[in-house]
């Protein structure tokens, strides 16, 4: 029997009148890169909020790492990578100021942070960025920083959404060769994203949610289908017209 | 053109009220305070009467108007509600229909309802029969349009150098400075005690030609035919001179690149620890160590915590300053004051997770140890309020020779912190208000009506902090000399700390279980 890292099971959100989240089920494979893929306003972002101890669910439970993160995600939260948005850093530190100090709020022995650190951003090419404030960097430094960060204590599970957005290809891949280390260790990596080759390149499972649900999950042949592509088969499983033809004939008409 | 442009801002007005309750609540009071000034301001315009005082009254209002427009959109008070035209670049609009439109925006809304209100009251106050009142219409409606073009000409202007990050930082420090400048100035000038006094600051107001529309509607009041035309005529001057200098910054604001990060690496050493370096080597290596040190580096590199910090810094010189000014500083009691500043350092204290607002999202993230949290920046403010504390008993001992008061008025103090910082912590758990981090947009801020909301809380904060220390200031006042005050003092102290421990400790065990709760109250999006 395939040993779960990650089991959601009914999970519900609702902000003031709106459903963000309507019952999701997932399952992820212990040591697997599983991908969440969705349109915008699907419910991803809720959902690894939720997954993750940082947004309380309305109904449902999540198991991670055989322990129930709810009602008490702190336990979880130290096995646990999550991958912060921009706005969710202290911007007005350095990249090291930063993550020595979450070496320090995860309780690290300090000599091992500073190792850490240093690899984490050699590797991410942040190095020579060691004396600039994180609120001026560019938008894809900000990904990486916030990668070391969700690494730095050697997580077994890591929460990444959107991480290779906005990130040039170098930097891609390094943070590529990043992840299949922590796979090959034995980690466990659930990623959204809404870049279909990137999806198809990189996982071994994927779910697709539309509208708060799953409406496909499982391994990448499986969710692909009869489609060519996985591209083709987002588009079919979210309900969306595979064409616009015949529409939108004013589009290029202008004569100014 | 100008109607689209009137119907998006009546739409980015009412879409402001569409917040939480709580920010409801303070765009309410928000709005009853702006109401207050208009009705206030019309009040006090329309009663006074030529030959006592109504010129005088007219001058200074026009004056603070012109000031208020000139420095609200600096501020970011529009809380977002203003129409940035840096959004409709796109747009192929010509300059002429997106300056009309944008006046016309500009022109609708509380401010513009404010400076009509006390521009009416001005015509009732300095009518003198019904000659005079169309000249003075027109006065009113120039100042209005004066009080417009300068306010979108200085933001156009500005707003180029004043979206880089550094800019930004620079604009907070320098809001700070013109409303701190009048406070500080008030102590060092001759006081405006009379009506023949002000008159004569206002004989040098009147030179500004950013006030001639009022300056004619003055004349006009007089009869002064003559000059109040010809000031009329210089005011159509000024408008034009304020539009000219609009259109042109309109232009290169639009047609220019945004300004970069433009932040320059800061020096460092990278054989150092990073997060402590060498000045704060003292603090324990921890979290709350880790915490401390890390609000002790923003307090200075986050703007808006270096505009806290400056303005405590300079509290004790305007607190001088006004003892001097007044004649009372003579007393050793004086010393006492310092007291005081803990009270109103309150304000920093009683929101300290809104001050970091999504980046609380890192210590969620962590599964931190909130007590740990909570002390390190306990740690952080406390250093700051004990080293300004001091400073200011020191600056109020030497004039007043109230030396042998400075040991138990700084002990007094130092206890107060105490209870100062536990009553914060419940507040800041208890309700925690996202300051507004300042946006790429110029025009706008955060959530509006927070900040009057968070003016509520620190003022109820502020009276549970003076109930704790009651006993105490009793005690103080009616003790016979110095050394029993020191005695008591040094009872006070082991109090505060005993309180600060049992109201924090209360505060994370009402805080542990709502966790997710409170960090959605400080993310600016839902999830």
């Amino acid at each position: 029997m395939i040993e779960m890292a990650v089991q959601a099971t009914g999970l519900l959100k609702q902000f003031d009148r709106k459903v963000a989240v309507a019952g999701l089920d997932l399952a992820v494979p212990r040591g697997s890169l599983f991908g969440l893929v969705g349109p915008n306003g699907a419910g991803k972002t809720t959902s690894m909020r939720m997954m993750t101890g940082l947004l309380r669910p309305d109904g449902g439970q999540v198991v991670v790492g055989g322990l129930s993160v709810w009602p008490d995600p702190v336990p979880v939260k130290r096995r646990i990578g999550i991958l912060l948005e921009d706005d969710e850093l202290f911007g007005r530190l350095t990249g090291p100021e930063l993550l020595e100090f979450i070496g320090l709020l995860r309780g690290q022995e300090r000599a091992e942070t500073r190792r850490r650190s240093e690899e984490l951003l050699g590797i991410l090419g942040l190095a020579d960025d060691h004396a600039t404030l994180i609120v001026d960097y560019s938008h894809g430094m900000h990904k990486k920083i916030a990668l070391a960060a969700a690494l730095l204590h050697g997580p077994n599970v890591l929460f990444l959404d959107e991480p290779f957005e906005a990130v040039d290809p170098i930097s891609a891949r390094a943070i590529r060769s990043l992840l299949d280390q922590h796979r090959r260790a034995g980690g466990t990596i659930v990623m959204s994203s809404h870049v279909m080759e990137l999806v198809e390149s990189m996982c071994d499972e994927v779910a697709v949610i539309h509208q708060g649900r799953v409406v496909a999950s499982g391994a990448l042949d499986e969710v692909r289908g009869p489609d060519a592509t996985m591209e083709d088969a987002f588009v079919r499983l979210v309900g969306a017209p595979m064409s616009t033809t015949g529409n939108l004939q004013w589009l290029g008409s202008s004569s100014d | 053109m100008a109607r689209v442009f009137v119907r998006l801002r009546l739409r980015l007005l009412a879409n402001s009220l569409t917040g939480s309750g709580a920010q409801l609540l303070g765009l309410v009071l928000t709005a009853l305070g702006a109401t207050a000034v208009a009705v206030g301001g019309f009040a006090a315009a329309a009663s006074a009467r030529l030959g006592d005082g109504a010129d005088v009254v007219a001058l200074l209002a026009a004056m603070s108007l012109v000031l208020a427009w000139f420095t609200f959109p600096l501020i970011g008070f529009g809380s977002g509600t203003t129409i940035d035209p840096k959004a409709l670049v796109g747009l192929p609009l010509p300059r002429r229909a997106l300056m009309t439109g944008l006046a016309a925006a500009a022109l609708v809304g509380p401010g513009t309802a404010i400076t009509a209100s006390i521009m009416a009251g001005a015509v009732i106050g300095l009518a003198a029969g019904w000659a005079t009142v169309p000249v003075l219409l027109v006065g009113a409606a120039l100042q209005t349009l004066v009080c417009m073009a300068l306010s979108r000409a200085i933001t156009t202007f500005l707003g180029g150098a004043l979206r880089s990050r550094r800019g930004r930082d620079l604009r907070v420090l320098a809001v700070f400075v013109i409303v701190l400048l009048p406070q500080t100035l008030r102590f060092f000038l001759p006081r405006a005690a009379d009506l023949d006094e002000l008159r004569s600051v206002t004989r040098v107001i009147g030179w500004i030609p950013l006030v001639w529309p009022t300056r004619a509607m003055v004349a006009a009041g007089g009869r002064e035919w003559g000059l109040g035309l010809l000031l009329l005529a210089l005011s159509v001057g000024v408008v034009a001179l304020l539009l000219w200098w609009w259109a042109h910054s309109l232009d290169r604001l639009l047609t220019t690149a945004e300004a970069g990060a433009s932040g320059a690496a800061r020096e460092g050493d990278p054989t150092e620890e990073p997060l402590f370096g060498r000045a704060l080597r003292w603090l324990p290596r921890d979290a709350t160590g880790g915490v401390a040190a890390r609000e002790l580096r923003l307090s200075w590199r986050d703007p808006r915590r270096r505009v806290a910090l400056i303005s405590s810094i300079l509290l004790p010189f305007i607190v001088a300053g006004a003892f001097v000014s007044s004649g009372g500083i003579d007393q050793p009691a004086v010393v006492y004051l310092c007291v005081v500043l803990v009270v109103l350092g309150g304000g920093k204290a009683f929101n300290q997770l809104g001050i970091d607002g999504s980046s609380w999202t890192v210590h969620e993230a962590v599964g931190s140890d909130l007590r740990r949290d909570l002390d390190g920046k306990a740690i952080a403010a406390a250093t700051i309020q004990g080293v300004e504390l001091l400073l200011v008993a020191l600056i109020l001992a030497v004039p007043s020779g109230g030396w042998a008061e400075l040991a138990p008025a700084v002990l007094f103090a130092v206890a107060l912190t105490g209870p100062q910082l536990g009553i914060g912590n419940m507040a800041s758990l208890r309700a925690p208000i996202p300051m507004p981090t300042s946006g790429t947009n110029l025009w706008g801020s955060a959530s509006p009506g927070d900040g009057c909301l968070s003016g509520v809380l620190v003022l109820v904060a502020m009276v549970a902090l003076l109930v704790v220390a009651a006993p105490f200031a009793v005690g103080a006042l009616l003790l016979p000399d110095a050394l029993a005050r020191l005695v008591l003092a040094l009872v006070a102290l082991p109090c505060g700390l005993v309180t600060y421990r049992r109201v924090t400790s209360a505060a994370v065990r009402w805080a542990e279980p709502r966790r997710p709760e409170i960090l959605g109250k400080l993310l600016t999006r839902p999830g």
